[in-house]
């Protein structure tokens, strides 16, 4: 019953095998294919969201230097903060959906910061005379201890990002 | 229901706690805006919705003395039942003003511990025994 191709007689058994091991293969680069793309999309999609958090991040540093630095005045100070709550709130809200990390976890910087800045005496002494906001030796101090503290708080969540499957 | 809004109603930008240090400040905005609106949502038996969007932002010490001079006036069952707050753009003002502001001022209500005023108001309203009470409460504390 077998068929005889280039001298070798060959059963239907082994057209069976033959097919079979050609159809395993295919699946298998299918399977494998598969697998990359989701992983790079993945690997794509953390990138872009450490991106994010990474570019916050260097918003709050470059903001706070330039509070040492005098630079700004009260009337951009509470509008900053409040586009930086809503872009913050954005990222974190999508990062929650995707990997379960907490939304609040920025809090300290939405929040307490501001708080920390605007109930300040030398922001509130300042505040009319919209010139640049000299902060006291005192208040500095209170800023730099507030990063100090809460600075681990980006790379906490880029290590949640990474480590999320 | 009656509908306020900081920013049509008051002003796009919002300034500190108290009238002595910025323009535009929460004892200014209680003053001129939320003390009478609510005393006409109460009349009315209507809910009074305060909306914090679109302004350029707030300090906690603007919505602080705000809120908290409505609860010290009107008392924190009444501002529950009555008030809704609207705060689409930054959630983080409406869960501090119903959490922390509301208690605080309420403690304050009961303790007798009266808000400061710092410039001269007209009279405002203050529930005494369940009626409303129309005169000037306080005098400017100098600052």
């Amino acid at each position: 019953m077998g068929t005889t191709f280039c001298c070798v007689n060959i059963e239907v058994s082994d057209w069976i095998s033959i097919a079979g091991i050609f159809i395993n293969s295919a699946l298998a680069i299918w399977i494998v294919k598969k697998i990359q793309n989701r992983l790079t999309n993945k690997r794509v999609l953390k990138d872009h969201f450490i991106a994010e958090i990474k570019e916050i991040r260097d918003e709050y540093r470059c903001f706070l230097n330039d509070l040492y630095a005098s630079k700004k005045t009260a009337s951009v100070i509470i509008p900053w903060f409040k586009l930086m709550n809503i872009k913050t709130n954005d990222v974190l809200e999508l990062i929650n959906v995707k990997y379960e990390i907490d939304k609040t976890i920025l809090s300290p910087y939405q929040n307490n910061l501001r708080e920390l800045i605007t109930e300040n005496k030398d922001f509130i002494e300042n505040y009319n005379k919209n010139c640049p906001i000299v902060f006291s030796e005192i208040s500095k101090t209170q800023i730099i201890k507030f990063q100090q503290d809460n600075n681990h708080l980006f790379n906490e969540i880029i290590v949640k990002i990474n480590d999320e499957n | 229901m009656k509908i306020i809004s900081v920013l049509s109603d008051f002003s796009e930008y919002p300034g500190l706690r108290h009238c002595a240090f910025s323009e535009n400040s929460g004892e200014e905005f209680y003053h001129s805006v939320l003390n009478n609106a609510f005393k006409e949502a109460y009349e009315k038996n209507a809910k009074l919705s305060v909306n914090l969007d679109n302004t350029a932002g707030y300090a906690s010490s603007f919505l602080d003395e705000a809120f908290g001079n409505l609860v010290f006036d009107f008392t924190l069952k009444n501002v529950q039942e009555k008030v809704i707050i609207i705060s689409n753009q930054e959630p983080h003002w409406k869960e501090m003003i119903e959490q922390q502001t509301y208690q605080q001022w309420e403690q304050r209500r009961i303790k007798g511990q009266n808000p400061r005023v710092t410039k001269e108001h007209s009279e405002w309203f203050r529930l005494v025994n369940n009626i409303m009470v129309s005169k000037v409460w306080e005098q400017p504390f100098v600052v």
